[in-house]
């Protein structure tokens, strides 16, 4: 019998395996951290000494004690402090000194999801245990029994909760949490960084609403952030709390070696530069891992993606290891599949995880060896992330990042410099867009009438009032607007997608007795789950039989087939309303209102393995219509001698080009952003290239690509130069253009957008 | 609070001279305000006047031998009488309570659910006064008028047991919740025994009716009948227009059935009181009774 290898001898493997070393383009080392010690800071309760040292805990970490110093002083602060660098001590030291000077404070710890509520709730608990202190921790979210409820409202010293159960759980009722808002002292907020777009926009206007009601109930409380490494944690912090905040970020946190790699698939085309599938690749590597009983975590960017490897790994270990020993990890699976998961990983017996960016947040998920990424996640921090996943606590890991054929994932993979040394990106937030905004002031007007001359955070809001009562929803009685509707507001508003509405899967494969075995947002469900898609969930095949647009169900029965489905969406657009502008000698770059209408047309059914295209069908499901704020590239269509089709062909490959880079500068998913080219557009009738943000009313995205277009365009075309490609290639202009000339022409085109003068 | 409670409700046999009734029904300045006044006068109702606010009060009385569906209300002082020579203990028991202290309660409310906007326009309770049925609603002119509101309801209230349909669960939560809100402008929450109906309904009749609403039981086992009622579902889009154009002519319809709504409640307290008593002997309800004293009984010996 083969001895296993461990970890060292497979690094060493990797490195000189013909099979492997070819593909590696960069290998970085990096090397351990020695801790940063300071003793326990005098005014600590000697209780807590106590309990730290019965987990063998001496003194702080440099960033845990001067956070402690910061909140117990009253200052809001955010930690920067990457994975596995002890920050809950950063939050729980103080909210516990707290409480032990007096039993009446009140705490509230707002997690982005119940996953990781859970965790802490037990994290938290032992260490209350050790103290031996009567305080109270609870969690509090719509898996909370309703007997203990009232208990957790009146007793809860630290009520442990997400954004979604604060919007339309507790501020709604805020009546019934008196004792908490009366006594209110710290609001702790974890993973600050993923607060960003759509869910940071909501989440800092659901903050106004709890600062409305502590406000109301006589209570200021201190506002304690942690943040993952983004480069701008204190503009984040106060631009979601409106509370000016400390920047902590001396971290003291010992770590281990890690190596990082950068992995790129074989050419096997070598004239159309296509390269061998990540998917493929990251199946090779992975196996090489788990066969060798390595825990490994595999990321991919989607959920298709997830169970496409899931199937891959599952068919090739599982006769070793057993079926249960890999599992997939994604949104949309119920909350006690996803625990046992988690279980599974912590007491070993699950092996390899295959996992979206679920997991990239800190759940505990222990001490995993090797991290692969099946492409670059799509930002730098997210990268960090997703790394910090193995090897968290000390020890040597080992991270890789398998390239995509993808521009993006090209230019990351090419240019590891940019990685390593460049700051990660900067989270955006927009609180005043328009949609979001009266959302939250009807919940807030719900919660509690406003008064002539209030605003709301710091917003003015009296034309949202005026609005708003002119559309009957609010009632204007002296200088005080009452909420005069009977809606509960906050049960239609979704914290996290644009689409309002969910769509259930049911599955009926056993009918009668059927099943809901997941769910997803309309706009995904569109072109994921029409009629005849195949759906797949842990590793499982299922063909959707009906989907009910109207009642927002899909019906589907386990199926085995050996293709998946893809579906095409077609696009509308028109222009609102051209709100900036800027023209110049023979260009325009514009900024303003867009309509756009989507209708998914047809899908292919694609073979695995091989990918090829084994026939299609219609989708038939009514229109979407999306109005979002756009950036629109104009030029007149007289520079260029070329004829129409030349002019589209061009302007596809150099918004494919757009699409990958624009991610880059304004730290967006690439699906948060969409770029769509007309050749004569409706409403100048030049050849216009349209960035439009996917979330009704946008979230400032396509404002930053207008203010910062001259930086785009020259980076996307250097990108673009430096494809070894001869005439395009999915890591460039992508191969929708059909022609010759199209690569140089969509560098020429992006040029003449560039030359912003008069 | 029961000593506070005794002298006001005999402070009229006091010769403490006459002092202004909180009630302003006449000062014409005041109404002169008041849309559609005249409408709201000839409803019974007056106006209540507080802090440069206003709502509105209706009372009307009913005489003690008025029967409302199988029984006359002066079947309410022969159970109280009934539970207070009996040794049986149970929550619906009135022992210690004298019939004028039971107090009748039933509110309308702009919403369902239990969140802090869910506004209540309508207050409205029963008690038993000398020969009469007193039935009297605090109704809310606008949201934001809550002050007089609550103010108006609460220093009126000297009872020691609320009677509701469901109020544990839905209608004294709203209240409190409402009352947070201006809580330092009115009068503190009273402390109250609360016997809660629905539960006591759901006990017996679960198995009879499909949904133990109070219209259901109403209909199937008070014989109380209703004609022309307005479902109060309708309540908030009744209200809203109310607000909105001020003619109180269809909200007199949602007041209409909150009456009966509250009368319906001393009715079904008779009932039910005479169904636990035994006061008909041995009838289809007595076997789930049998069943509910075994569970209380094995809950006490815990």
């Amino acid at each position: 019998m083969k001895l296993r290898k461990n970890l060292q001898e497979i690094i060493k493997d990797l490195k000189t395996n013909e099979n492997f070393k070819d593909n590696i383009v960069h290998w970085q080392v990096i090397e351990a951290k020695e801790a940063k010690h300071v003793p326990f800071p005098d005014a600590m309760d000697d209780k807590i000494k106590h309990a730290l040292e019965i987990r063998g805990i001496n003194g702080l970490y440099t960033h845990q004690a001067t956070a402690f110093d910061a909140a117990v002083s009253g200052n809001s602060l955010v930690a920067v402090t990457p994975t596995a660098s002890g920050k809950t001590l950063c939050y729980n030291l103080p909210v516990l000194q707290k409480i032990l000077e007096d039993e009446k404070t009140r705490a509230l710890y707002i997690f982005p999801t119940k996953a990781l509520s859970y965790d802490q709730k037990s994290e938290l608990n032992e260490m209350i245990h050790e103290m031996d202190a009567e305080i109270n921790s609870y969690t509090y979210d719509g898996d909370t029994p309703s007997n203990i409820r009232q208990k957790i409202r009146q007793a809860g010293h630290i009520v442990i909760t997400n954004p979604d159960m604060l919007h339309s759980g507790i501020l709604p009722h805020h009546t019934k949490w008196v004792s908490l808002f009366e006594n209110l002292k710290y609001v702790v907020i974890d993973e600050l960084h993923i607060y960003r777009g759509v869910f940071g926009s909501h989440t800092a206007n659901v903050i106004r609403r709890l600062k409305r009601i502590c406000n109301f109930y006589g209570s200021d409380p201190v506002f304690i952030c942690t943040s993952a490494t983004i480069n701008n944690p204190k503009e984040l912090a106060e631009e979601l709390t409106e509370k000016q905040m400390v920047l902590i970020d001396n971290n003291g946190a010992p770590s281990g070696k890690k190596h990082f790699v950068f992995y790129n698939p074989p050419i096997v085309n070598k004239p159309l530069n296509i390269r061998r599938s990540a998917v493929l690749e990251v199946r090779k590597l992975a196996n090489e891992f788990l066969k060798n009983k390595i825990q490994t975590i595999v990321f991919a960017r989607s959920r298709v993606r997830v169970e496409i490897l899931l199937t891959y790994l599952q068919e090739l270990v599982s006769k070793q290891l057993g079926p249960k020993s890999i599992r997939g990890y994604r949104g949309g699976y119920l909350p006690t599949q996803r625990r046992e998961i988690e279980q599974g990983l912590r007491d070993g017996s699950i092996y390899g995880v295959v996992s979206t960016n679920a997991l990239e947040l800190g759940v505990d998920i222990g001490q995993l060896q090797v991290c692969i990424m099946t492409g670059y996640p799509g930002s730098i921090s997210s990268a960090w992330q997703q790394a910090g996943r193995a090897g968290r606590r000390h020890g040597e890991a080992l991270i890789i990042m398998v390239g995509s054929s993808s521009a993006l994932d090209q230019y990351i993979v090419q240019h590891p410099d940019y990685f390593f040394t460049r700051n990660p990106e900067t989270a955006r937030i927009n609180p005043d867009n328009l949609l979001i905004l009266v959302d939250h002031v009807k919940c807030a007007a719900y919660e509690l009438p406003f008064k002539k001359g209030d605003t709301f955070g710091e917003t003015e809001i009296m034309d949202v009032l005026e609005f708003l009562t002119e559309e009957r929803v609010l009632h204007l009685n002296g200088d005080r607007w009452h909420w005069m509707n009977d809606a509960f507001p906050a049960s239609n508003i979704s914290l996290r997608s644009a689409a309002q509405e969910n769509v259930v899967i049911i599955d009926q494969t056993n009918a009668p007795v059927n099943r809901v075995i997941g769910e997803m947002d309309t706009f995904s469900a569109m072109t994921l789950l029409h009629d005849e898609a195949i759906y797949l969930h842990q590793g499982i095949q299922f063909q959707v039989e009906e989907l009910d647009w109207d009642e927002k169900k899909a019906y589907v029965r386990e199926v085995n087939v050996d293709y998946y489905t893809d579906a095409n969406l077609a696009v509308q657009l028109s222009v609102l309303e051209v709100d900036k502008q800027r023209t110049f000698a023979s260009t325009a770059a514009a900024f303003g209102d867009v309509a756009i209408r989507a209708m998914p047309t047809i899908f292919k059914k694609i073979k695995f393995e091989t990918h090829e295209n084994i026939g299609s069908g219609p989708i038939s499901l009514p229109e979407m219509e999306l109005h979002t704020s756009s950036a629109m590239l104009s030029m007149n269509p007289d520079i260029f001698n070329w004829d129409e089709n030349r002019i589209e062909q061009g302007m596809i490959g150099a918004s494919h080009a757009l699409n990958y880079m624009i991610p880059l500068y304004v730290m967006c998913d690439p699906h948060d952003i969409h770029v769509y080219p007309q050749v004569k557009a409706a409403h100048n009738e030049k050849p216009t290239i349209f960035i439009y943000d996917s979330y009704p009313g946008g979230i400032g995205l396509s404002d930053k690509v207008y203010e910062n277009s001259e930086v785009i365009l020259l980076e996307t075309i250097s990108m673009i130069e430096n494809c070894t490609c001869e005439s395009g290639c999915p890591s460039c202009i992508g191969t929708e253009s059909a022609t010759k000339t199209a690569k140089s022409d969509a560098k020429q085109l992006l040029g003449q957008f560039c030359k912003q003068k008069h | 609070m029961s000593l506070k409670n005794k002298l006001n409700r005999m402070k009229t046999h006091m010769n403490l001279g006459k002092h202004p009734s909180p009630i302003q029904v006449n000062d014409q300045k005041e109404n002169e305000e008041i849309p559609y006044f005249e409408k709201w006068l000839e409803n019974d109702t007056v106006s209540f006047h507080f802090d440069g606010d206003y709502c509105f009060i209706r009372e009307v009385r009913y005489p003690i031998n008025h029967k409302h569906g199988l029984y006359a209300f002066s079947e309410l002082k022969k159970v109280v009488k009934e539970w207070n020579q009996t040794s049986l203990e149970h929550p619906l028991s009135a022992r210690g309570v004298k019939s004028e202290d039971l107090f009748f309660f039933d509110t309308e409310t702009t919403g369902l659910g239990g969140g802090a906007g869910n506004t209540i326009f309508l207050l409205g309770y029963a008690y038993l006064e000398g020969e009469e049925v007193v039935v009297k609603q605090h109704i809310l002119p606008q949201p934001g008028s809550e002050i007089p509101l609550y103010q108006s309801f609460l220093e009126n209230i000297n009872y020691e047991t609320l009677v509701t349909y469901n109020g544990k669960s839905f209608d004294w939560p709203q209240l409190k919740t409402r009352h947070t809100l201006i809580k330092e402008h009115v009068p503190k929450l009273p402390e109250f025994g609360h016997f809660d109906l629905y539960h006591a309904s759901r006990r017996l009749w679960r198995n009879k009716l499909e949904r133990v609403k109070l219209s259901a039981v109403e209909t199937d086992i008070l014989g109380v009948h209703r004609e022309d009622d307005i479902p109060g579902y309708l309540a908030p889009m009744i209200y809203f227009d109310f607000v909105e154009r001020k003619n109180p002519e269809i909200l007199f319809g949602i007041m209409k059935h909150n009456e009966l709504d509250i009368l319906s409640l001393i009715t079904l307290y008779i009932h039910l009181s005479r169904k636990i008593l035994q006061i008909d002997g041995y009838t289809e309800e007595s076997m789930e009774i049998a069943r509910w004293l075994d569970y209380l009984g094995k809950k006490r010996s815990q």
